[in-house]
């Protein structure tokens, strides 16, 4: 049951464009700021939402298209919403129950199929429980379950793990790209977290502003982030612009020089370790030097990161020491330099 | 929350709260005048007069037919209403109001208007299948679910608001067609405003008189239900048997209210 996938959803006030294949068995990661259009993007898939352009075919049955719309509860999907929505009124075996019921099982198979999802997932004591009497990372798994029960074509998942505490979150995430592993539809994941998309998906989609900005194995996205939301999620600087010969002149009217020649358009990306703060205008090498004022201080594992506001918008990490003899505090004009051989550029 | 913004804001002021007991006091003396003046000695006698008794009989067999009626016609309705979009919704609402604010004398000339065996509907009625209306048991009914249909309507589509739209997408995504998540999911949730709204409902409708006592008439034992036979009592002198009656009615109306409070409002209010 393969997705292919290549429709327009306007909705007031903004377009999203999908262009999505995606083979039986993938787990495609959707990641990208707020607004960027995942959740229409999953919502059309779902048929929550109709498409004003284009198609929506799984397994070669067409779903959605500007005259065609198979409604939601005639899609084979699962979808787990952020906020699990079980239903309050009914146990956690009737919840996950309630798919197969509606699909014409039979109420004692129904209840068989759900105790046997319930099983897999390991939380078969939870059966009677009511949705209020569950911790976060039991309502989400019950609600993966639930989703899984009605044996769709496509899962859908929205954020699975951003209501979760970082050990709840972990141990979900492990046991999520298990069951994704073992799913033979397509799997698509929207995502906040570096830490999902690198677990879960096999591969990642980038969307922002409505438009998908990239694509490739997270591994991929990581190394080449292409816009600031993922940059910022796999903790690199970014700047864009204009590259001749190995210097990128940038539309803030500085550059950054790396050590590769290339031209173009382009992006360069950087960690924030590979940032040095100064007090002063640094001697020797004038390349690659900005002035601006520092916006934030927060402690980042064992170092600092400090956040600047320069010509491009910066994240440097720091040693507590440097912290002391630079005495930063919000507001405190700084320079800042990274090395060119640390700045890797890649064509826009 | 009182506690503190009494704390923090002062006493409230001596006019605010004379003018407040006063209409605190005028809607409870009366109440208490009708509790002092009851005929407690003859109490059961008056209760088990033959007209007492047809009345109670009468009155509790119309409304909860009324209720009934309400309840199957005013839900579905209060469904459109909450969960589907059409132009002239908000016209709608505004008829279905209309019996709320409307004297009920008026709705009663109106149902004769309508029904009435020279009505808009009821000629019809007449001639296709020889059926009257008025001045019947189920005129009593009509009339007391055209005054109460509106309670109904619109508390259950309050509650159909309040509780979370998503939870329909969660249903129509497992398979569930739209009548199914009505059927175990829309309804099961909206279940305590259904019964607050059927409550209310029903309350209304024991209390009916004056759209009743005009598209029903006044016939002891088919149309004269309790407030129609506590008027009638009062008018030809038996006051006890009127205050015994209305006794009945307002200890019905204090056990709605408390029940309301206690098991729904509250919750409403959560």
């Amino acid at each position: 049951m393969s997705l292919h996938a290549d429709f327009v959803v306007r909705r007031p006030g903004h377009t999203t464009t999908v262009e999505l294949i995606a083979e039986a068995g993938e787990v495609v990661g959707l990641i990208g700021p707020n607004g960027a259009g995942k959740s229409t993007t999953l919502r059309a898939l779902a048929g929550l939402l109709p498409v004003d352009e284009g198609t929506i075919t799984v397994g070669g049955v067409l779903w959605s298209s500007r005259d065609t719309h198979v409604p939601a509860n005639e899609r084979s999907v699962g979808f787990v919403f952020q906020d699990h929505l079980l239903f309050p009124h009914l146990s956690v075996l009737d919840n996950v129950a309630f798919g197969p019921r509606s699909v014409g099982v039979h109420r004692k198979q129904a209840r068989a199929r759900a105790t046997d999802w319930l099983d897999r997932l390991s939380i078969s004591e939870l059966a009677q429980r009511r949705p209020r009497e569950l911790s976060g990372g039991q309502a989400q798994r019950v609600a993966i379950a639930r989703a899984l029960a009605r044996d769709p074509a496509m899962l859908l998942l929205d954020e699975p793990t951003a209501s979760l505490d970082a050990s709840g979150a972990m141990a979900l995430r492990t046991q999520l790209r298990e069951h994704l592993r073992a799913f033979e539809g397509v799997s698509i994941v929207v995502t906040h977290t570096a830490l999902d998309a690198m677990v879960i998906t096999d591969r990642l989609v980038v969307l922002d502003q409505g438009e998908i900005v990239q694509g490739g194995t997270p591994a991929e996205v990581a190394a080449r982030p292409r816009t600031q939301h993922v940059a910022a999620l796999v903790g690199l600087n970014l700047v864009r612009g204009k590259a001749s010969d190995g210097v990128i002149q940038l539309d803030a009217g500085t550059a950054v020089v790396a050590g590769e020649p290339i031209s173009g358009p382009a992006f360069a990306a950087f960690s924030p370790g590979a940032v040095s703060l100064f007090g002063e205008r640094p001697a020797g090498s004038p390349r690659n030097v900005w002035h601006g004022r520092v916006t934030s201080v927060s402690p980042h594992g064992d170092a600092v990161r400090v956040q600047v506001d320069a010509a491009v918008p910066l994240l440097a990490d720091i040693t507590p020491a440097a912290l002391a003899t630079l005495d930063l505090r919000p507001g405190s004009p700084i320079w800042a330099s990274v090395k060119a051989t640390e700045v890797s550029i890649y064509r826009d | 929350m009182t506690r503190t913004s009494l704390a923090t804001r002062g006493r409230a002021p001596l006019g605010l709260t004379v003018a407040a007991l006063v209409a605190l006091l005028f809607l409870v003396i009366p109440v208490v005048a009708i509790l002092v003046r009851a005929p407690w000695a003859s109490l059961v006698d008056d209760l088990t007069s033959a007209d007492a008794r047809d009345a109670l009989r009468l009155s509790l067999q119309t409304t909860l037919l009324s209720t009934a009626l309400c309840i199957f016609f005013g839900v579905p309705l209060a469904w459109l209403l909450a969960r589907t979009a059409f132009r002239g919704r908000s016209l709608v609402r505004a008829l279905v109001t209309l019996p709320l604010v409307l004297p009920p004398v008026v709705g009663g000339i109106a149902l004769l208007m309508a029904f009435g065996r020279d009505g808009l509907v009821g000629k019809w009625l007449d001639s296709a299948f020889g059926v009257t209306l008025p001045f019947t048991l189920a005129a009593v009914v009509m009339a007391q679910t055209f005054v109460a249909l509106p309670f109904l309507v619109i508390s259950v589509e309050g509650a159909f608001r309040a509780s979370d739209e998503r939870y329909d997408d969660a249903a129509a995504t497992l398979g569930a067609t739209r009548w199914s998540t009505f059927r175990r999911v829309t309804l099961p949730l909206a279940l305590p405003g259904i019964v607050a709204g059927a409550v209310l409902s029903w309350a209304r409708a024991l209390g009916e008189f004056g759209a009743t006592v005009t598209f029903a008439g006044n016939f002891p034992g088919t149309t004269r239900t309790m407030p129609t036979q506590i008027y009638v009592s009062f008018l030809g002198g038996n006051l006890d048997g009127a205050v015994a009656l209305s006794l009945v009615l307002i200890v019905v109306a204090v056990f709605v209210l408390a029940s309301l409070r206690e098991r729904w409002l509250s919750g409403a209010a959560r």
